[in-house]
Order: structure tokens, then sequence, then C-alpha cells
């Protein structure tokens, strides 16, 4: 039998999680059908974003988020814990006061492409993230809005999100 | 100037990575139960718990090439491993081999039982732990019963769950 190494164990953690959550979908979806499907899904991923954020603040010991500098300490080490290898996707930062994310891929996309339902679908990838922002309780602006799924209407997903700090 | 630099150790990574996917579980669990009521709530969490569970074993026999899974000490060995990598820190347990073909799981302190406690519905709660362990036994491929006589009522956040194995 083989040891696992750390990123590894990190790998199946999230991957689990992940099927984990999307079960949930499916199930929610069989039951309920997509509308209250998505509602579930979007408020709890985003109730859900909102205390994760707080968790690794706290632990990570930044106090408040009150500069783009905090925001990007924060960010960073949060992105760092929660992402893995098969989320194609990056974060960037192209100028002052804004975050830009990029999907090659999208493993959400992907699964409920397959359980039918991508044409209803609302993304619940990016509420986890506003759920991060409204935990670090900052002000922000998202561009473009994106009702559905971007990957399915564009073939490509991206967002940008401008902040707004008071210092 | 460049972002404060935050540490975090592997160990501490992985604690917030459980306990967010447990945090985000609860988080379908509590929506699903505002939107339906608690017994469809129920339903759903009972044939997610029974999905994810068969994901949860398939992975960590690939991800660790374990094997098969031939006799009873193969199976304390996987239990052990999937304990650790599965159950939170909380959740405490002593794991026995009774004979060759049982195998007893301990609860001393349920990290579901606690939560269900903080939430006060141990009366209506259903325990998912035999499904769970059910799917665990089917995704090794083995044949025999999971027995477990209490329900999160009547358990008191401990029990033993029991598994007959035959070879």
């Amino acid at each position: 039998m083989k040891t696992l190494k750390k990123n590894e164990l990190k790998e199946i953690l999230i991957k689990n999680w992940m099927t984990h959550d999307a079960m949930w979908f499916y199930h929610c979806l069989q039951e309920c059908g997509i509308e209250k499907t998505n509602k579930i899904n979007k408020a709890a991923v985003r109730a859900m974003g909102i205390i994760e954020i707080r968790r690794i603040q706290k632990a990570v010991g930044i106090e408040k988020v009150a500069t783009f500098e905090d925001f990007k300490s924060l960010f960073e080490a949060a992105w760092d814990i929660v992402k893995a290898d098969f989320m194609k996707s990056g974060f960037s930062l192209p100028s002052e006061n804004v975050l830009r994310g990029d999907f090659e891929r999208c493993f959400a996309y992907e699964g409920i492409k397959q359980i039918g339902a991508i044409e209803q679908y609302q993304c619940g990838i990016f509420e986890r993230i506003y759920g991060w922002f409204d935990g670090m309780e900052i002000k922000y602006g998202v561009s473009p809005q994106v009702e559905g799924c971007m990957m399915h209407t564009d073939g490509k997903c991206f967002r940008e999100i401008t902040f707004t700090f008071d210092k | 100037m460049s972002p404060k630099e935050v540490k975090l150790t592997a160990e501490q990574k992985e604690k917030l990575l459980r306990n967010m996917w447990l945090l985000h579980d609860g988080r379908w669990f509590l929506k699903s139960v505002e939107q339906f009521g608690f017994d469809t709530a129920t339903k759903l969490n009972l044939a997610v718990v029974k999905s994810i569970a068969r994901t949860e074993i398939k992975q960590l026999l690939a991800e660790t090439d374990f094997g098969e899974v031939r006799n009873i000490k193969d199976l304390q060995a996987l239990m052990e491993i999937a304990a650790i990598l599965y159950f939170p820190e909380e959740h405490k347990y002593e794991f026995k081999v009774v004979d060759n073909n049982t195998f007893v799981g301990h609860v001393l302190e349920c990290y579901v039982y606690k939560m269900v406690s903080k939430a006060g519905t141990t009366a209506i709660h259903q325990c998912a732990a035999k499904l769970r362990f059910d799917s665990w036994c089917q995704a090794m491929g083995l044949e025999g019963e999971v027995m477990n006589e209490k329900d999160t009522s009547d358990c008191n956040g401990t029990c033993k769950i029991i598994f007959k194995i035959k070879w």
C-alpha cells in the first residue's frame, strides 16, 4: 500500500468535497427540479463561503481587510488552501483594486452538463468567491454580470471584480 | 507594497479543508430544510451519504493502491486510514477485531451527534452511519452486514457499529 503525500491528501479531500457537493446538487435536482436546486445550491455555497473566509482570516491572523494589500494576502492564502489541481482556473491581479478570475475548464460546468441540467444551471463557483468578499466585509462590483453558466454560453469563463477600499 | 506574508502549516490547511467540507454539507442540509422541511431534507441527506460514501472509499482504494480487501486485518487497516482521512478530529472512536468475520467500530463521541445536538434536532434526526458503512463495504466489494442498533434519538453520541463480513 502506498502512503499518501501531502498534496495527494489535499487532492483527495477536495475531490471528495466537490463530489459530495455534486451529489447534493444531483439528488436535490431529482427531488425538486432545477429552479429550487439552483436556489439552494447558491444559498448553501454563499453561506459556506462567508464562514469559510472568516475561518481562514482568523487562522492567518488578518484582523480586518482594510486595504487591497490585506485583501491580496487573505485571498492568496485562501486560494492556496482550496485550489486543487483538477480545477483548471486561476486568479490574477491585473491592476490596483482589481481581481480577475479565468477558467480554462470548469469542473462544475462539466459535471452539470453530464447530468443534463446545464441550460438552466446558475453558477455556484463564483457564488462561493462572492461569499468570501461578503465575509471580508468589502465593497465590490462584478463584470460581466452572468445569470447562468458562461462556460456553456461563451465557451470560456471569466469575471473581473473591482474593489473599493476606504483607505 | 507586497502582500503581508501569511503562512499556514500543512496540518492547519488540512484541518480547515475538512471543517469547510463539513460546513458546506451542513449548509446544504439547512437550506434544504428551509425549502422543503425536515423530512425531505433528511431523505436527500441519506441519498447523498449513500452516494458519496461509495466514492470516498473507491478514491481512497485507488489513491493508496490498497488492492483487494481480503480478510479482517485488511478491513481494519483500511478502516483506520479512512477514519483518519474522513472523520474530523473531534470524532472519537475505537476499532476492534472481534473474530475473523466481525469488526466493531465503537463511537465514543460522535461529531454528527454534536452538530445535531447544537441544532436541537436529535429527536428527529436520522443517523446515516449504517448507510455510509454499508456503502463503504459495497465499494470494497465485501459481502455482509453492517449493524447499528441506535439512532440519533437514543444514542447520546455513542454507539457500536458492527461489521459482519463473509469472506
